[in-house]
């Protein structure tokens, strides 16, 4: 059972600990970087530290860490590009034909490394990279196997100007073996660490793209990509233009076709121990961006998406317009208990998977990013 | 070499403080830098008088003494971020990329966000 949850809003980082008191059993008992954009937080629950990145509009993309749990903070390193050597041609962005930077424009993802590799840290970034810490974020490397990989002239940005990497999964059986996942950019897979790489989005389509350019992996949009803790070869993703999941490791792809209330969503959470139950957050497809007859609902299947539940109970029903981002829907480490927030700023519990809903606040700022402690 | 601003009692001239302190030759090539406010939340940038004779020289001496102030002002590429805006007696500079704007003697450069990025 998580013991904290942590929210990453526009306007600052809110930790939440459990009151003990009434049935959303959750409240607010600490605030930190109040007023500043925080897009990632991170538990390690190898050593109990907090990571939270950081996006100033002025003064670009921080990470701070905490090792009293969020009480006090201490800026670290951000990932910086190294220079462009001059015998490398500029990658132009296919949708615009201009050059993607060598710039750190936002932290977008952080993973922890594999249980048996203590320091390591893995950070996705707009406008692509992906960056390694071996010691605990004071400092970073580019993965240049990735970056330098011809296949990144294909990738574009989904929603912002470059392409963002939003997903990293590493697997709880060979921290060498990480899964990530770009808009748009596909997903990729490292067996190795990260030495090379391969791109595993065979299975999706993008609706957004030419008839005969739809099934290139690697210019697909997987808004998310999440991997089950007990059945590491099982991903989930919550695509632009449907629900996809995997069985053979990102292998191959499979559309959940079915999912209610609509297929378009952010967000996509799957139980740690039971790889056929996932909940999403679907809204109505991508031109609007509002919840399906202004109802906030979460859906969930059990049976690997053959059938989907579509649960309100405690979730407002009347000229709600309430988004769920990427980041914003965690379940806890049991798979009881999970949570959303929402772009205008409410935020939920439930501590039955979902079958009934608790609110904790209606008055946040956008929520970019829900996690519980793990 | 940094010389902290006076900051309690009357201020003097620059050049006149400067020139008792450190003679003609250092007040020929001192440069004042004074960064926003609204960066004083994050790193703590005291405004300095400073020898250069370009932006990326004043700068980077600024910087060599407070290198957690780089990053709030330049991008991984040194170059001025996107959001930030930098005035040489009122006027922007031309290169934000290379900072190669000369400065001179009494010139004071001020470090400022851009309403761009608010």
């Amino acid at each position: 059972m998580s013991d904290r949850m942590f929210v990453a809003t526009r306007k600052g980082m809110f930790t939440l600990s459990r009151s003990g008191k009434g049935a959303c059993r959750w409240s607010i008992s600490g605030t930190a970087f109040l007023s500043d954009p925080i897009y990632i937080v991170l538990h390690d629950a190898r050593d109990d530290s907090v990571y939270a990145a950081l996006g100033h509009g002025h003064f670009g993309s921080k990470l701070h860490r905490s090792s009293d749990g969020g009480v006090t903070w201490q800026e670290i390193a951000a990932p910086a590009y190294p220079e462009k050597p001059e015998d490398v041609e500029d990658v132009l962005c296919p949708m615009r034909g201009t050059p993607i930077p060598w710039n750190l424009e936002l932290i977008w993802s952080l993973a922890a490394g594999g249980a048996d590799e203590p320091g390591v840290l893995w950070c996705g970034t707009v406008p692509g990279g992906l960056f390694r810490s071996e010691d605990h974020g004071q400092s970073w490397s580019l993965i240049r196997s990735l970056w330098d990989h011809p296949s990144r002239k294909n990738w574009f940005g989904g929603g912002l100007d470059y392409p963002g990497m939003h997903s990293i999964c590493v697997d709880p059986r060979d921290s060498q073996r990480v899964t990530v996942g770009i808009s748009c950019g596909g997903v990729w897979v490292t067996g190795d660490g990260g030495n090379s790489w391969s791109c595993q989005s065979k299975g999706m389509w993008a609706a957004y793209m030419p008839p005969e350019r739809k099934d290139d992996v690697d210019i697909q949009d997987p808004h998310l990509v999440v991997q089950c803790g007990s059945s590491p070869d099982a991903f989930w993703s919550q695509h632009h233009n449907g629900v996809f999941r995997s069985a053979d490791g990102c292998q191959s792809w499979t559309e959940v076709k079915n999912v209610q209330p609509s297929t378009f969503g952010f967000a996509v959470a799957v139980h740690p121990h039971d790889a056929n139950t996932a909940w999403l957050v679907p809204a109505i497809k991508d031109e609007q961006r509002i919840p399906v007859d202004a109802q906030v609902v979460v859906s969930r299947t059990r049976d690997g998406g053959e059938t989907f539940d579509v649960l309100r109970e405690g979730l407002p029903q009347d000229h709600a317009y309430d988004i769920t981002f990427r980041h914003a829907l965690d379940v806890d480490a049991c798979g009881e208990e999970v949570a959303f927030g929402s772009t205008t700023g409410s935020l939920w519990w439930s501590g039955d998977q979902g079958d009934h809903w608790h609110t904790i606040s209606n008055h946040l700022p956008p929520i970019y990013g829900v996690w519980f402690a793990k | 070499m940094i010389v902290p601003r006076k900051t309690t009692g009357k201020l003097v001239h620059p050049h006149a403080t400067r020139t008792a302190f450190f003679g003609q030759y250092w007040a020929s090539i001192m440069v004042r830098v004074t960064f926003t406010s609204n960066i004083q939340r994050h790193v703590q940038c005291q405004t300095v008088d400073i020898v250069g004779d370009t932006v990326r020289e004043v700068l980077n001496s600024v910087f060599e003494k407070n290198e957690q102030a780089r990053g709030y002002v330049l991008d991984d590429r040194g170059a001025v971020r996107k959001h930030m805006i930098i005035f040489i007696n009122g006027q922007p500079i031309k290169d934000r990329t290379l900072l190669s704007d000369e400065v001179s003697a009494g010139d004071e450069i001020y470090v400022m966000q851009a309403l761009s990025g608010g």
